[in-house]
């Protein structure tokens, strides 16, 4: 199979037409029959409720497991369990949402799961307003081990010294064997030991000295430099290295993207930046491929597509000052929207573009990304000036921000599921990616889906 | 689009040069200036060879045959733009280069004429020029490098008096950016009787009202995301709108509403109404604004054209590629260089002249456009053509 790999990288190399061979997306509104490619399947599509409801979707990565989750904000806090024992026909089997509902302003975000002592846990992230109740509440956790039949609140991270939740958080299966939640901050991703939070009380001393900060066992700083975009993360994943056996992590915020090494959590040290990226203010979602050597980085601008960097030279120790200021590939599904969300299968890219829906590009040579399949979720007006004359007086706002918002997959057999703010949830299947296992691209097997047994091949 | 008329200019770049990219393809053609005036027929064109960089004369009497002239080579070895203005009954050729600003008497180029006016001295070096001709009567060219606009007097230039009159400075620091203006552009205002200037730089992009050149007044400043250093502006006829390049490889051209910031109801601008692109992995380096037109030199994509009519959903018109050649890689900054690199429009009969960094110079027309005169689309006369006699003040009438 590697030999295999290594032939199709080579053309993909050194064929200049290849970037020719992949499929475009037609423009909006696609016309009848051609909303989505023909090796893209629709499984299952749920509308959840009102536009705007719906933010970050997770799905469990066992086949005995078949539970997706999906966030909602404004006004329907909370999430939505999706049971997908039969993908043709999923369904909604629970709907949680948070008490007092008409004090809370916000909603829940993202969404991760792990396991731990031989049990589940969904991790809801959440931002709620600050003039009602919960403000310091970063993410509620459940565990969830009883799924279909019932699920139950185990308790909710806190953060009182920097209210205002979390926006995006990771779930990691770190190297030193615990469950960790990464979470965006006050500046930093903000690092829990998801194990000892749901171990609970362990003594009588525990409930006495016990405080928000229990859990918390590391920060992960933006490298500073001047006139940042912004002091925080936006966004992050970390992945096992195997060529170093490092833990690393993958930023987006501040003026760009950041690679810390995070083996020692109490001591990060930075690998790589990107800053100075003509075209990127700011970093968004950043996801590395499995080998590390390259990372999709995403900025929340109209017109922006998805940038490759290539970061073997930052990490090999070419350049002095360890930033990359420019990407060596680009991709978009349509240059008058952006892409939110992404999820790499080398050499797939899952992408939750927005307006223009699920998107998938090959990315083999990182330099010419193609298009490979799509899927229009999002069947709205694109751009529409109307609506932002409407909510902002005047037309002249990004209307971009509908759409697919989150997208995961499934590794054991290739289901595709995908939220989107307005239509609600989505199961796809790709024509040929029946299940996904770096070992077999010649890659090693990390991905955004955790081994929570520990075992790294 | 028909093509009239080719003059490849080829000569390998500097093979020093950090753009030298593809070598074997000759890729020497940089900025251009095309005389407007109907008894001028001439364009002058920067190349660049091994053995530095030279301005070209070359005549288009007969534009399906261009015949170059004569030849001007500075000492610098990097020349900028080009422009050109009249100045009484002579005309000129200012040229930035690495070692500041020089202007040439062009009044008779078929004798090879290049005669030397006024040598302006200035670390590091201007890249972008533009010759003004102001409400007030007299006449400026606007130098910028990255740091201040240097506003010089022809008046004084002429008379060996090189110092600017006005230095215009970023209206604040952009943090984080090294850098001040990259180009600039000025316009008649009619509806508010004054002159304004248009700058891109660091930030963004920057409206001033120069009608008293010595004290610029700023009227609004655009700042969108995704734009740190503004690359290229131009205004449509009444001002209300901004045609905007950032200069990277991905952007495309963006076209801004001022009218919010002119009526109060924003302090700034931050997000386009609407924008243009040939293909989003390219960008264009230079265009020129006949409204509702606007003429792109688009790199990789060669001349293009759209309309703008509707800001919000500009369209193409028409194109010629330029460079059929190999495509420009993201990841191979030594190949950015490659393709349409400036165009220019001549008013009085459409003529619409580009120069391609490697194929040379490219004379072309667009069927139906056989000229421009803003007053034909119910706006003034006013374009980056100046009306060297009269001034902007009449532009209105026919």
């Amino acid at each position: 199979m590697k030999q295999i790999f290594l032939l199709v990288a080579a053309l993909a190399i050194t064929t200049p037409s290849l970037a020719q061979m992949g499929i475009e997306q037609p423009p909006h509104p696609p016309p009848p029959g051609q909303r989505g490619s023909a090796n893209m399947a629709v499984m299952s599509h749920i509308p959840l409720g009102a536009a705007g409801t719906i933010s970050d979707i997770e799905i469990e990565q066992e086949l005995s497991r078949p539970y997706a989750y999906v966030a909602r904000r404004n006004g329907v806090i909370g999430f939505d369990v999706i049971d997908l024992s039969d993908p043709d026909h999923a369904k909604v089997i629970h709907r949680w949402r948070i008490e007092n509902a008409e004090l809370h302003t916000g909603g829940a975000m993202d969404g991760r799961y792990f396991k731990h002592d031989g049990r589940y846990y969904y991790v809801q992230s959440m931002q709620l307003g600050q003039s009602g109740p919960n403000s310091e509440v970063g993410a509620v956790v459940f565990d969830v081990t009883d799924l279909p039949s019932s699920m139950s609140e185990v308790g909710r991270v806190r953060q009182s010294d920097s209210p205002g939740g979390f926006h995006n958080i990771f779930m990691y299966s770190h190297t030193s064997g615990s469950p960790l939640l990464f979470a965006t901050s006050a500046g930093y991703a903000k690092v829990f030991d998801m194990g000892l939070f749901v171990d609970g009380d362990q003594n009588e001393m525990d409930p006495v000295l016990r405080d928000d900060n229990r859990e918390l066992i590391a920060r992960i700083p933006v490298h500073q430099t001047e006139g940042m975009w912004s002091r925080g993360y936006h966004d992050f994943m970390v992945q096992y290295h195997p060529e170093t056996g490092q833990d690393r992590f993958y930023g987006g915020g501040g003026s760009g993207y950041y690679v810390y090494n995070v083996t020692d959590l109490a001591n990060p040290d930075l690998l790589a930046t990107m800053v100075g990226v003509p075209g990127v203010a700011w970093g968004h979602t950043f996801t590395p491929t499995p080998d590390g050597n390259f990372a999709i980085g995403e900025t929340e601008f109209q017109y922006q597509p998805l940038r490759i960097f290539d970061l073997r030279p930052a990490l090999n120790g070419e350049l002095p000052d360890k930033n990359i200021d420019h990407a060596v590939g680009a991709w978009h599904a349509d240059w008058k929207s952006i892409a939110h969300n992404h999820e790499v299968r080398w050499p797939y890219v899952f992408v939750s573009g927005y307006q223009t829906g699920l998107g998938v590009f090959n990315m083999v040579d990182p330099e010419n990304p193609y298009t490979v399949a799509y899927y229009d979720t999002f069947n709205g007006i694109h751009n529409d000036r109307g609506a932002a004359m409407e909510r902002m007086g005047s037309p002249y706002t990004w209307q971009v921000y509908d759409g697919a918002w989150g997208v995961d997959v499934r590794n054991a057999d290739g289901l595709i599921v995908v939220s989107d703010m307005t239509t609600g949830f989505w199961a796809f299947k790709m024509e040929g990616f029946d299940r996904w296992n770096g070992t077999d691209w010649g890659m090693p097997n990390v991905s955004s889906a955790q081994n929570w047994e520990g075992m790294l091949e | 689009m028909d093509l009239v008329g080719h003059l490849p200019l080829g000569g390998m770049q500097s093979p020093a040069s950090p753009s030298a990219g593809f070598e074997a393809l000759g890729r020497g053609t940089g900025h251009l200036a095309l005389d407007q005036e109907p008894g001028r027929p001439f364009v002058f064109v920067a190349r660049e060879d091994a053995e530095g960089s030279e301005v070209v004369a070359i005549s288009i009497n007969d534009p399906s045959h261009p015949l170059t002239l004569g030849s001007w080579r500075p000492q610098s070895h990097s020349i900028g733009d080009l422009t050109l203005f009249s100045h009484g009954s002579r005309h000129y050729l200012a040229v930035t280069h690495a070692d500041g600003l020089s202007v040439r008497e062009v009044s008779d180029p078929k004798e090879g004429q290049f005669d030397a006016a006024a040598d302006v001295p200035r670390e590091p070096g201007y890249h972008h020029v533009f010759a003004y001709r102001h409400s007030n009567g007299r006449s400026y060219l606007l130098a910028t490098g990255g740091g201040d606009i240097d506003v010089y007097d022809v008046d004084r230039l002429l008379s060996s008096q090189t110092d600017p009159v006005a230095s215009y400075v970023l209206p604040e620091t952009v943090t984080n950016v090294d850098y001040g203006y990259h180009a600039v552009t000025a316009q008649w205002h009619a509806d508010t009787e004054s002159d304004r200037l248009y700058a891109a730089g660091a930030g963004g992009y920057y409206v001033f009202d120069v009608t008293d050149p010595s004290n610029p007044s700023l009227l609004t400043e655009v700042n969108s995301a995704a734009v740190q250093i503004g690359h290229a502006v131009s205004a449509s006829p009444d001002g209300t709108h901004l045609v905007t390049a950032a200069g990277y490889r991905t952007a495309p051209i963006r076209i801004f509403d001022l009218r919010p910031t002119f009526e109060g109801a924003v302090p700034r601008i931050r997000v386009a109404a609407g924008a243009w692109t040939a293909d989003w992995r390219n960008l264009s380096e230079n265009h020129e604004l006949r409204w509702p037109f606007v003429f792109a030199a688009s790199m990789d994509d060669g001349l293009q054209v759209f309309n703008m009519m509707n800001p919000f959903e500009p369209y193409t018109v028409g194109f010629y590629d330029t460079w059929d050649g190999p495509r420009a890689s993201l990841a191979n900054e030594r190949t950015h260089r490659n393709g349409a690199w400036d165009v220019d429009v001549r008013n009085h009969d459409g003529l619409v002249a580009v120069t391609d960094v490697n194929t040379g110079l490219w004379l072309i027309r667009m069927e139906g456009f056989e000229g421009w005169d803003g007053r034909g689309w119910g706006f003034a006369n006013v374009s980056t053509v100046q009306d060297w006699d009269n001034g902007p003040t009449q532009s209105e009438r026919w």
